[in-house]
């Protein structure tokens, strides 16, 4: 009921202030259009939830992956709307998922310097999450810590080996987890954005409905987070960004009326990410510390071994090198190397989940200024699962955007 | 004596008959009005919705950059390139949005701002990548392609302008006002071209003779 009021105020805010504005200024829709088709073929150990690739799609596969439209209502120098409706694959399967996962109402001051933005928008955290876009991505595939799924669940909290070896439904659904930000890279609430001194100290900070691994709109019950975001620029060559973000997050399903509150759980994230360039030379990356308070959960008896919560801790990073050949223009070579790692819990004689190491290679070409091909591979290995080289990935996408 | 005195009569006489034909140099004014704002056909804007940093420089906006261009028809003019022709990025963003240059001219690109830039050209016989470049540092590419060269920054993706490589030394573009004047020009048959990066360009042939001043106004409009 709550979302609904959120949805709501949004909405109402839009329809108040829309048509003054509109009376007094100029109106402009700029839109731009992204179509990504993707030939993939995938070790037979993949899941969607592991390496982006579903488990009944690792056979050579080729078709429309995802389809964007996004929007931006401008009127004045002020306001503006953005919007994106995306129709993409669901859980890699098939494309048949039309989510919103953008709408906001912008405001800017008339310096441009700070403004607020109401509704639902990119999650500030990090560097990877602006970074929604084919056409903005050297790699098919997310970071690990944007789409490997950890052994915590939203409705359940903590058991080991969820999804893979234990597979227990909740509310008719297998758990897998969760990705320690949730890779839509979306939020819903109340942002304040302040480019303390352009193009060199940007700072925007958000209160919104739960924490960045929350991969639902509008949770129930409704959850409140908060996410911070620092972007600096020492000199020239040096982007640096410090984030935080803190929230709770777990789910009403058919086993939380065995749980005091749920708001009690929470997620809180700290990372920092820095570019560096040089001629044609990038380098890139970024730390991820995640910490969590969850309840750890027994599939044997089907009930909460211990409601108080323990504490997780997890460490995601990666590092991307790319370098652009002069002698071909529009193309680039670009490889990366992630890594997931957990903690040994003390309630647990092992780490709570696996570490997980990625490496991948990836090769673009910009055919002209509407076309963008980029290919990659990539393999990883979790450790204590021997599953060699199985979770392999070779991907092939064409976008074409206007 | 004699002989001396008819060469140079002759000679004289021929010169301003030559002048007078040939090398009597007429001057194209006129002005440029623009009914509707021809908005840009694509707009790149950030995914998330943050404010994108741009230029207010009049040299940024469509209506500054239009461009007069005369092909000559009944001649072939001599290519000399065009000297000082540079491109600059401030606020993230191209100034000029357009520039016309003699094909084989010279562009240097410069970063004004105080972060890195890009330039890039992905326009088929055209196409190159100057990386990333520091700030105050000038570099050049020489333009060999006739037509459209379509410049964009990777780092920044809202950036965008147009080099015009031309054919002809006869071009200039609009003033504030939206007035325009091209002196210098001999004797012939022209295709008159004003060029807008966003409206629909207009085109008229002419002949221009007699060491006159012409005038030709032009009307441009938004065509979707």
């Amino acid at each position: 009921m709550r979302n609904q009021y959120l949805i709501l105020t949004t909405i109402g805010l839009l329809f108040f202030y829309a048509p003054n504005c509109l009376a007094q200024s100029k109106v402009a829709f700029n839109y731009q259009a992204l179509v990504d088709l993707e030939f993939s073929t995938a070790g037979p150990l993949s899941h969607y939830f592991y390496n982006e690739i579903h488990n009944e799609y690792t056979d050579p596969r080729i078709g429309i992956s995802a389809v964007n439209l996004l929007g931006e209502l401008k009127w004045g120098e002020q306001w503006k709307v953005n919007s994106r409706v995306l129709l993409e694959r669901e859980l890699g399967q098939k494309l048949q998922q039309l989510r919103l996962p953008q709408l906001n109402l912008q405001w800017l001051s008339k310096e441009r310097d700070y403004g607020i933005t109401a509704g639902r928008f990119i999650n500030p955290f990090g560097a990877f999450n602006q970074r929604q876009l084919s056409t903005q991505r050297n790699f098919i595939s997310l970071p690990l810590a944007y789409s490997y799924y950890v052994n915590i669940s939203d409705r359940i909290g903590f058991y080991p080996n969820m999804g893979d070896i234990a597979k227990f439904q909740v509310d008719n659904e297998v758990q897998w987890g969760s990705p320690m930000l949730y890779y839509g890279g979306y939020a819903t609430g109340l942002m304040f954005s302040w480019e303390i001194e352009p193009g060199k100290v940007n700072w925007k900070t958000a209160l919104v409905s739960g924490a960045s691994n929350l991969s639902t709109q509008f949770s129930a019950p409704l959850h409140l987070g908060f996410v911070s975001s620092l972007r600096l620029q020492p000199t020239y060559y040096w982007e640096q960004g410090i984030s935080l973000s803190t929230g709770s997050f777990l789910q009403d399903s058919e086993f939380s009326t065995d749980l005091e509150s749920l708001g009690q759980y929470r997620q809180t994230l700290v990372g920092t990410d820095f570019k560096l360039g040089s001629g044609f030379f990038e380098v890139s990356g970024e730390i991820i510390l995640a910490f969590y308070k969850v309840p750890s959960f027994d599939i044997a008896s089907e009930s909460f071994l211990d409601a108080e919560g323990v504490s997780l801790t997890g460490i995601a990073s990666y590092l991307d090198v790319k370098y652009e050949p002069p002698f071909a223009p529009g193309s680039y070579i670009a490889y990366r190397i992630d890594r997931l790692g957990f903690n040994q819990s003390t309630f647990y004689e092992e780490a709570w989940d696996n570490p997980v190491l990625r490496h991948t290679l990836a090769l673009g070409y910009e055919i002209n200024a509407y076309l963008l091909v980029r290919t990659m591979v990539s393999t990883q290995n979790t450790d204590q699962k021997n599953w060699g080289d199985q979770q392999r990935s070779l991907r092939l996408s064409l976008t074409a955007f206007y | 004596m004699k002989p001396v005195f008819h060469f140079s009569f002759f000679l004289l006489l021929g010169g301003l008959l030559l002048h007078f034909t040939y090398f009597k140099q007429n001057t194209v004014q006129g002005k440029i009005s623009i009914l509707n704002d021809c908005p840009p056909k694509r707009v790149i804007h950030y995914a998330d919705g943050t404010d994108i940093m741009h230029s207010n420089d009049p040299m940024a906006t469509p209506n500054r950059n239009v461009i007069i261009i005369l092909h000559p028809l009944s001649f072939e003019a001599e290519l000399k390139p065009t000297e000082n022709a540079y491109v600059s990025q401030q606020e993230q963003t191209f100034l000029p949005h357009v520039l016309p240059v003699v094909m084989g001219s010279k562009v240097s690109f410069l970063n004004e701002d105080e972060f890195f830039h890009n330039v890039q050209s992905l326009t088929r016989g055209a196409r190159f990548n100057i990386g990333r470049r520091a700030p105050g540092v000038a570099y050049s590419i020489r333009i060999k392609k006739a037509g459209l060269v379509e410049l964009s920054c990777d780092i920044h993706e809202h950036m965008n302008a147009t080099i015009l490589s031309l054919e002809t030394p006869y071009f200039t573009r609009i003033e504030s006002d939206g007035s325009y004047t091209l002196p210098n020009l001999p004797n012939g048959k022209y295709r008159i071209e004003v060029f807008h990066p966003n409206c629909d360009n207009l085109e008229k042939k002419v002949e221009i003779k007699g060491g006159k001043i012409h005038e030709f106004d032009f009307q441009l409009n938004f065509r979707p």
